[in-house]
């Protein structure tokens, strides 16, 4: 972790109270672009990503497909999916599709975990579990809109893809990126991606790929992981991937109603909440060019005693 | 182009066929008649030893049309020694159309025992619609997939070697084995 904490703009189950590190501004919003087009389902990523992780899964069972491991587990955070798509001219097509986790700009994950601190949003965008503040309660599994996090049943604890938080910390690209031999994975900052995006969508509509698109879904407000799909109209021919993934309402309510009753138990039992609201509040002015992204609402906002409730059910 | 205004062909002594290649049936191929057309169906030079004969199957036992390759995630009998390569590919299968699939009564992850007249392998089923059923001279074949990583211990789990299957003849010129068409059939186990 290290310096990396400074970084660190959410945190489960962690109230508004306290505000975000605010001294560090130079952190780019990065992304990893999958492009779907050329990816050619030799699972380079698999292994490289299990190479840098150290994550040996069992050697197990061919169930009548070629996605092995067969479901993302514990121990595989990536997973090629292969899907035979015939369109209504019988034309087929093999789809291919690197699983992992997206790392949503709103995470549905650390929104629904009760374990302060187990799921950390860093300000570049990644979304990363601490293992050992995890509890193992399984929350995230359901918070997730992708079905990404899974529980290791040795040890009991959630894991999934950390961008390579360690790699790119250190100005590395993930080692999926690293060794796909087809340039299918770029990585960079997400407005560069965003541009190799459009230029290769461009290139794919001129070769006939009407449906050609970015994958940045705004139900989640947009993801730090996105694909270049040629059907782009219909994600969901590619091994069910959300057309629009939302954070289920069960887990957004729960979460913001608790933290709303936190603080009206709070505001009860406390001689003088408003000395303590005005004294965060300036704190909270302080913008912050990415961190503003998550915070511009609340710190635009005269400080009244509703607004602060506003602060605490947006708070994580 | 030569100086007296021609073009000239070159080919090795000892060649047994050749210079150019030629089309012919497979040994063991569902097509009764003469490859393209023509009245010769298997290549009259190619050297079959009694023994190898005897062991070549017939359409009406093997009526479909196997062929042998590698997968990306495997080389040959190597890799399957290393764990990561095992785990990304880790037990045999067969690839299976899913038309034949159906005939069968196959589902995707079904053992299955393919035969050949030379021995059998049983695998576990993959049902795609990338081999498809094909229309050869009016008659329908369906083709089975049968890659070769498997057999021999390793980090994989146990599996038959698909060269169990294949037959023992070699192209006329360079003795290439031919694994890449032959006869099998099909069963679930």
């Amino acid at each position: 972790m290290g310096m990396q904490s400074q970084d660190i703009i959410r945190r489960s189950a962690t109230n508004g109270f306290t505000p975000a590190p605010q001294a560090r501004s130079h952190e780019t919003e990065v992304a990893k672009l999958i492009d779907v087009s050329l990816c050619t389902g030799c699972k380079g990523c698999q292994v490289a990503c299990s190479e840098w992780n150290d994550l040996r899964d069992e050697v197990g069972h061919n169930v009548g497909i070629y996605d092995n491991p067969a479901d993302l587990t514990s121990e595989t955070w990536t997973v090629i999916r292969f899907d035979e798509v015939e369109d209504e001219s019988d034309k087929l097509e093999w789809l291919l599709r690197k699983e992992g986790c997206m790392h949503c700009e709103d995470p549905g994950c650390l929104k629904a975990c009760p374990s302060p601190g187990a799921i950390l949003q860093f300000a570049n965008g990644i979304v990363d579990f601490q293992s050992d503040q995890c509890i193992g309660c399984g929350y995230c599994v359901a918070g997730c809109p992708f079905d990404i996090p899974r529980i290791s049943k040795t040890d009991n604890r959630a894991y999934k893809c950390t961008l390579c938080a360690d790699r790119v910390a250190v100005g590395q690209e993930p080692a999926c990126v690293k060794t796909c031999p087809t340039g299918a994975i770029s990585f960079g900052s997400k407005a560069e991606m965003k541009d190799l995006a459009a230029d290769r969508v461009d290139e794919l509509k001129g070769r006939g790929h009407n449906g050609a698109g970015l994958y940045d879904p705004p139900g989640v407000g947009g993801t730090h992981v996105m694909y270049v799909l040629t059907h782009a109209d219909k994600p969901e021919l590619y091994h069910r991937l959300p057309a629009d993934p939302t954070i289920s309402p069960v887990v957004r309510g729960w979460k913001e109603c608790s933290n709303h009753s936190v603080h009206l138990v709070l505001s009860q039992l406390w001689p003088g909440p408003l000395p303590i609201t005005w004294g965060l509040a300036p704190m909270r002015r302080t913008k912050h060019p990415i961190r503003s992204r998550s915070q511009t609402r609340r710190s635009r906002s005269p400080i009244t005693g509703l607004q602060t409730k506003r602060e605490m059910r947006d708070g994580y | 182009m030569q100086s007296e205004g021609v073009a000239r062909l070159f080919s090795r002594k000892g060649l047994v066929d050749g210079p150019f290649p030629e089309h012919y049936e497979p040994t063991e191929s569902p097509i009764m008649g003469g490859a393209l057309g023509k009245t010769v169906r298997h290549n009259p030079v190619a050297r079959m030893f009694p023994d190898d004969v005897s062991r070549m199957g017939k359409p009406e036992q093997f009526p479909y049309v196997a062929t042998t390759y590698s997968v990306t995630e495997l080389f040959r009998h190597w890799t399957k020694h290393s764990r990561l390569n095992a785990i990304m590919q880790p037990e045999q299968f067969v690839e299976i159309g899913d038309r034949l699939a159906g005939k069968l009564g196959i589902a995707a992850g079904d053992m299955v025992r393919v035969s050949s007249q030379r021995g059998y392998i049983e695998a576990k089923a993959v049902v795609t619609k990338r081999l498809k059923r094909l229309n050869v001279l009016g008659q329908e074949l369906d083709q089975v997939g049968i890659p070769c990583h498997w057999g021999f211990k390793g980090a994989t789990r146990k599996g038959f070697l698909a060269n169990t299957l294949t037959p023992a003849m070699g192209d006329v010129n360079s003795q290439t084995p031919e694994f890449k068409a032959f006869l099998v059939n099909v069963e679930k186990v």
